[in-house]
């Protein structure tokens, strides 16, 4: 392939490149964290990726009230921010950070090569991540031809809402998926994430027919989705997949309200924390489905 | 762990064993009067045996313990007043407490041989150097046979008494070792402890017990292969012997909490270049895990030949949370103690001091921490010399930084140009030709080499690329302003330290800027004591560690042009600034290994702190034993 005749205008929208992720695939990898989702889960613990342009962090803590953010502010801090970022650079206590940058694909692929001789001896590669992939996935498609042109494998993490077009153009790119199934009742997802589940459950039949590896993620909240009637119907969702590698429970932390502050909101709700045993893995277990708490 | 090895460490945790330490009050005890004809040998011997003495009083064998040994003394008597000492100080260097220390004795041969054939051996030297009218000579030697004889004393205590208690295992045990040559793992265990133990009791401190896995083995597998154990057994008096270490640390010189340099070193290659991991190098790290304590501390010796099993097993014993394993690259490492005049032999043999510092076990002098240079104080002094303030480009400010680093060694030299220590007849005998050249190990042995520390090493970095950026890309101030920016502790130019922090590269991020300046660095470092032969006989060693240091050397300093604050800490050893926001832990190890470690390879570990949910699936110990694997194949140490 030649490389340049893919590099386009496409450009991205990330909000962070985390490398040494251990629990996005496998082997060692980097997370790139795409911004923008369409979904609005009142538990969402990465509250930066839902905006899908850049916005400005403010940790008030860190604050020391100097001043030097108005003084470069071209809006004096009195109108919408445009985002320019002269008020992060001239912060002396890293007080504001900008949060979200446009990168092309080759310019993600550079920087994301860095780990290459790490990828090589765990196995491992790029995840995407977010916010939501599907809604850039031109550039996740332009970018994950550059990194398999180099060896390296791709996988995605993603609510699989999407059109069926949009979610087979990420079937054809990735080699590994993440596919998260916040409930299994229509309204209950609507009323908990602003969105119907019908194109995801649609793309997840997608998924099961591909042949991608893919892992099923359910993030367990309290009260919302940890009850056994919606497990077990997630688990009979899933019983006909050869392509399932395993379910993974993530359990709701609180902790993740944190970083709404930093975007000068509050978390939409919040729920008490839970220790969760075997009583959520025992539905999956019963449909022999392998299945772990993380 | 079984039932008896919870007790045990239960025991120790609940610091039982503190109930028979005792205070003495060693100005009432007639055997320490000072004689005016005192030499500093008869000094230390009386003093070893008057502790000892004590000890015989206190023995003590608590339920459950095969492998005996306990501190009752709690405080060591001193050699000399503190006059005396101040008098000695003024005559030459004494590092630290000025005795023996940072040390790792050849416990391969004192096992193999045992204390008898060693003091045979010293009578032996003795004649000869009677015949020699060598008299320094025979004080040493006849200093070495009475320590030799003491700790066969005590262990006659300790024998008695485990008959009286009808423990006659034990007393078998003593019966043998550590007079003559262990029969059995348990008994090397044994004779291991009493060593040891018997140097703190001298005053010799920060004591290493070496390459365990590699001297121990053969009588473990002996005992393996004869059926008169299994390893279940074997991992159980490992486990023991491990917790031994915690039951009188805290009578010993530390600077804080677990600081005594009890530390053993695993793995590497044999002398021929071989992979010398073994069953015992496992059990080790099991052992470890299983115990949870502080001691003692354990080293990896690690190469790119390692098994990822190996590595899985150590990630193990770092989930645990004690802050070790310590890894030390075998591919740096050795080709750095052979470029400074180590033999190959020697230098595969290599293991940690106390800390991090490598050293030769049994032939090692060397004081691996003597002193140190902050390289945030040279960029600082460069910055205030008229050459620094008259530099027309980056460039000639490096110049100056060069010049200013040799004008550090030129100075530390100097104060080293004599330096002696107090001597030490037991850990003499412990330690290879010291009987046989009828010298102190005090005065010097095969290896008298001294390690010299650079701390701060990132946030200099930080300030090279920050005074690059502000003074010669932009030209927003000149030297000299700069220099009363950071004097000012940048108050009131917020905007110069928003810049310097938030634009300037740093080191840890992966960034070629400043991993260029870390390199350039580092190698002057090196070139700054290439060739310098110290008073000892020695040269001197450059590495990246701080020591304490990270915390004295900023409280002479005003801010730094990375926009460090006055009063603001350096980074422990070789680490990213302190509040620097890097990419991840592999952009460090990648900023980290680009400079050639090999010529600054006295010690000085690349730190890092992975949080404790990193380790919670059996994938991801795998996975943090190839980021391992990634540092040592970049050339890290």
């Amino acid at each position: 392939m030649n490389i340049s005749s893919i590099t386009s205008d496409i450009s991205g929208c990330v909000f962070d490149i985390r490398e040494f992720s251990l629990f996005d695939g496998p082997g060692v990898r980097t997370s790139v964290f795409l911004k923008g989702c369409p979904l609005r889960c009142v538990w969402c613990h990465n509250p930066e990726g839902l905006n899908a342009l850049p916005e400005i962090l403010f940790s008030i803590s860190k604050c020391i009230h100097c001043g030097s953010c108005k003084d470069v502010c071209p809006l004096r801090g009195n109108d919408k921010c445009l985002v320019c970022g002269k008020c992060a650079s001239a912060c002396p206590s890293q007080a504001r950070r900008v949060c979200g940058r446009f990168i092309t694909p080759m310019e993600l692929l550079n920087e994301v090569l860095k780990s290459q001789p790490v990828f090589e001896i765990s196995n491992g590669g790029v995840t995407f991540t977010g916010g939501e992939p599907l809604m850039q996935i031109d550039f996740v498609v332009e970018t994950a031809k550059l990194l398999h042109d180099k060896g390296v494998s791709v996988a995605v993490e993603t609510s699989g809402y999407s059109s069926a077009e949009t979610y087979q153009k990420l079937l054809d790119v990735v080699d590994f998926i993440f596919q998260d199934v916040k409930h299994t009742d229509d309204a209950m997802h609507k009323r908990y994430t602003g969105v119907s589940n019908k194109p995801i459950l649609a793309n997840l039949e997608l998924l099961k027919t591909s042949g991608k590896t893919f892992v099923v993620r359910a993030s367990l909240i309290p009260t919302v989705n940890d009850s056994q009637e919606n497990l077990l119907s997630l688990a009979e969702k899933l019983l006909d997949a050869d392509n399932l590698q395993g379910v993974e429970l993530l359990p709701y932390h609180s902790s993740s309200g944190g970083k709404y502050s930093l975007l000068n909101l509050t978390p939409p709700m919040t729920f008490q924390e839970k220790t969760f045993g075997d009583e959520v893995l025992e539905p999956f277990r019963k449909h022999g489905l392998p299945v772990r708490l993380l | 762990m079984t039932p008896r090895i919870e007790r045990l460490r239960k025991y120790t945790v609940d610091k039982e064993q503190s109930a028979g330490w005792k205070e003495i009050d060693w100005t009432t005890v007639s055997q320490l009067k000072t004689r005016p004809d005192d030499s500093p040998l008869q000094r230390a011997l009386r003093c070893f045996l008057a502790v000892l003495d004590q000890e015989r009083k206190n023995v003590r064998i608590v339920p459950d313990e095969e492998i005996v040994f306990m501190r009752s003394v709690k405080n060591l008597p001193e050699r000399y007043s503190v006059e005396e000492m101040d008098a000695l100080r003024s005559e030459a260097y004494y590092h630290e407490l000025g005795v023996v220390f940072n040390v790792t004795p050849d416990y391969e041969t004192i096992l193999s041989v045992g204390l008898d054939e060693r003091r045979k051996q010293a009578q032996e030297c003795k004649a000869q150097a009677l015949a020699d009218g060598d008299l320094d000579g025979v004080e040493f030697l006849d200093a070495a046979i009475a320590g030799i004889d003491g700790v066969c004393e005590l262990t006659d205590a300790y024998r008695a008494e485990a008959i009286r208690l009808g423990k006659m295992d034990i007393a078998e045990r003593l019966a043998q070792v550590p007079r003559r040559t262990p029969r059995s793992f348990l008994e090397a265990l044994q004779a291991l402890r009493i060593l040891h133990f018997a140097l703190w009791c001298e005053g010799t401190y920060h004591n290493g017990v070496g390459r365990i896995d590699q001297y121990l083995f053969p009588y473990l597998q002996a005992d393996l292969e004869s059926g008169r154990l299994n390893e279940g057994q074997a991992l159980e008096y490992l486990e023991e012997f491990f917790i031994s270490f915690n039951r009188d640390s805290d009578l010993y010189v530390g600077v804080q909490q677990g600081d005594n340099g009890q530390s053993l070193m695993l793995g590497g290659c044999d002398s021929e270049g071989n992979d010398a991991s073994n069953l015992l190098t496992e059990m080790a790290l099991t052992a470890s895990r299983e115990v949870r304590l502080i001691d003692p501390k354990i080293n990896l010796r690690v190469c790119k030949k390692t098994p990822i099993e190996l590595l899985e097993k150590a990630v193990q014993l770092t989930k645990i949370g004690l802050g070790f394993p310590q890894y030390a690259n075998d591919d740096v490492v050795i080709p750095g103690l052979v470029h400074w005049g180590y033999d190959l032999a020697d230098a595969r043999n290599y293991v940690v001091a106390a800390c991090w510092e490598f050293i030769i076990p049994g032939v090692g002098m060397d004081i691996p921490n003597i002193d140190a240079v902050s390289f945030p104080a040279v960029v600082d002094s460069a910055m205030r010399t008229p050459e620094g303030r008259a530099a027309k480009t980056f460039e000639d400010f490096l110049v100056v930084v060069r010049k200013t680093l040799f004008e550090e060694a030129d100075k530390i030299e100097k104060k080293l140009a004599v330096v002696k220590m107090l001597p030490c007849p037991f850990t003499s005998a412990l330690f290879s030709g010291s009987i046989e050249s009828a010298r102190d190990v005090s005065l010097g042995n095969k290896y008298n080499n001294f390690g010299i520390h650079g701390t701060g090493c990132a946030p200099a970095v930080d300030s090279l690329a920050a005074i690059k950026r502000i003074v010669f890309d932009e030209k927003k101030l000149s030297i000299s302003e700069l220099t009363d920016v950071v004097d000012s502790n940048f108050e009131g130019h917020e905007k110069i330290l928003a810049e310097v922090r938030n634009e300037a590269p740093k080191m840890g991020c992966d960034d070629p800027e400043a991993d260029e300046l870390a390199i350039l660095l580092l190698d002057w470092f090196a070139d700054s004591w290439e060739g310098r032969r110290n008073c000892r006989g020695g040269i001197f060693r450059p590495g990246t560690g701080s020591a304490m240091y990270y915390i004295s050397h900023p409280k002479d300093l005003p801010a730094s042009p990375d926009g460090r604050l006055r009063g603001e800490f350096f980074p422990a050893n070789y680490a990213p600034s302190l509040g620097v926001q890097t990419k991840g832990p592999l952009a460090v190890v990648r900023s980290f290994t680009k400079p050639n470690l090999e010529r600054v390879v006295n010690g000085g570990p690349l730190t890092m702190e992975l949080h404790d949910s990193v380790f919670r699936t059996p994938e991801a110990v795998e996975k943090v034993a190839r980021m391992a694997q990634f540092f040592i194949l970049s050339k890290g140490s």
